[in-house]
């Protein structure tokens, strides 16, 4: 698996619908995260090792995407950002030790 | 395996209406692949069985809530491991047995720590040993080993997901494998009891002699042969019959069992014997020895086990 064929600035589909999203469509943001919801829960399963603990991080880092969405496209890809999140969602998760 | 055919939408659709046994028929081709899961986390047959069924009845009382565009299989799947997970929270604690260590470690010392399948076995659900080392991690060298270790990253990826370089990304997961290692089971408790020495050199010497009396008389009368995802095999008798007629073809001798001992249990590595007088890696059996007798046998029929052992893995050897 390389940066390259993950999703980045060469996948014009998903930059699509980040313009959108930035724009306000909530329901590309939605589709968006779609495609990697599966491995950022997994992800957030593995940092906290409690179903309910990832549950709430998951949603807290579906939040500050949205928040921060205009943000993605300093990101290397729509991926490396959503991970970036993700990863600080569990930092500060209560059940994370610091 | 995900309801995207037409087929599976109308069952779907149908179980969602309150069709019981379209529910039946939808859920069919998952059986399986949950039972096994449950396996993996309880790390019980019996217990796995229960757990699908719970699964499956939680997932029908929950169906309505269910969003046909989500994957079915990933649904059941999160089902399952709660159910697992409350499970595990209500029972006493057992040790787990999810596949054979060997107690001391054989072998080099770069052996890698965690082998394809329980890789895989996280990516389906999580393998809770793993899960639990895991939480013993600092929080800076938790994200590196995941990523690395279980989510299959490069280092230079995980290092831009970080914004750190791939050599300080390198250096927390040499830590964090050492930690993770430490605290995986490998129970440290060395030497075999006195008496399961014993019980185990009497046990290696009925198979040597396909002595099917005397292989029976030291299992417990309601002993259990589990190897899932295969049903389990009940009573003495039925185990020894399995032993000799199915995995030895009607000679016990065939199989050549050596002492060892893993997860804190005895066990024998079994290779079997080829007919040009070499031996084959077969697999581990794990024994539950209570009350003088062998009461329950883990298999674990696969030959790659063996290099864990200090043996070779080879399906078929040559001359030994």
């Amino acid at each position: 698996m390389t940066v390259s064929s993950c999703g980045g600035h060469d996948d014009p589909d998903e930059w699509v619908l980040l313009d959108a999203a930035c724009g306000g469509d909530e329901q590309a943001f939605g589709l968006l995260l779609e495609r990697y919801r599966p491995g950022l829960e997994e992800f957030c399963g593995l940092m906290l090792g409690d179903p309910q603990h990832a549950h709430d991080a998951m949603e807290e880092a579906v939040l500050t995407a949205w928040r921060e969405r205009g943000l993605a496209a300093t990101s290397p890809s729509v991926r490396m950002w959503l991970y970036r999140i993700a990863v600080r969602a569990c930092a500060e998760a209560p059940a994370c030790p610091r | 395996m995900n309801p995207t055919g037409s087929d599976q939408r109308l069952l779907l659709a149908a179980a969602q209406a309150g069709d019981e046994l379209a529910f039946q028929r939808l859920v069919e081709p998952y059986r399986h692949a949950l039972q096994v899961h449950c396996y993996r986390m309880l790390g019980s047959t019996q217990d796995a069985e229960d757990l699908v069924q719970e699964t499956l009845l939680r997932a029908w009382r929950a169906l309505d809530r269910f969003e046909p565009r989500a994957q079915f299989q990933t649904w059941l799947y999160r089902i399952a491991t709660n159910a697992c997970l409350d499970e595990l929270e209500r029972r006493p604690r057992r040790p787990e047995l999810i596949d054979p260590f060997p107690d001391r470690p054989v072998g080099e010392a770069e052996a890698p720590v965690y082998d394809p399948a329980a890789r895989y076995a996280i990516r389906e659900g999580m393998e809770l040993a793993l899960v639990r080392a895991i939480q013993q991690l600092p929080g800076r060298q938790r994200p590196v080993l995941i990523f690395r270790d279980v989510l299959g990253w490069s280092a230079p990826e995980v290092a831009e997901l970080l914004e750190s370089t791939a050599a300080s990304v390198n250096s927390a997961l040499q830590r964090a494998r050492a930690t993770v290692e430490e605290h995986l089971p490998a129970p440290a408790p060395a030497a075999l009891e006195p008496d399961e020495r014993e019980l185990l050199s009497r046990y290696i010497d009925a198979f040597e002699r396909d002595d099917v009396d005397g292989l029976v008389a030291l299992l417990r009368e309601d002993a259990v042969l589990r190897m899932p995802p295969q049903p389990s095999v009940i009573g003495a008798q039925a185990v020894v019959r399995f032993f000799r007629e199915t995995a030895a073809r009607g000679d016990l001798s065939r199989m050549r069992l050596t002492p060892t001992r893993a997860n804190g249990r005895p066990a024998v590595v079994v290779q079997r014997r080829t007919p040009d007088g070499g031996l084959a890696a077969h697999g581990v059996l794990v024994l539950e020895i209570s009350g003088g007798a062998v009461a329950g046998i883990d298999a674990f029929i696969n030959p790659a086990l063996l290099p864990r052992f200090g043996f070779s893995g080879e399906a078929s050897g040559g001359r030994s």
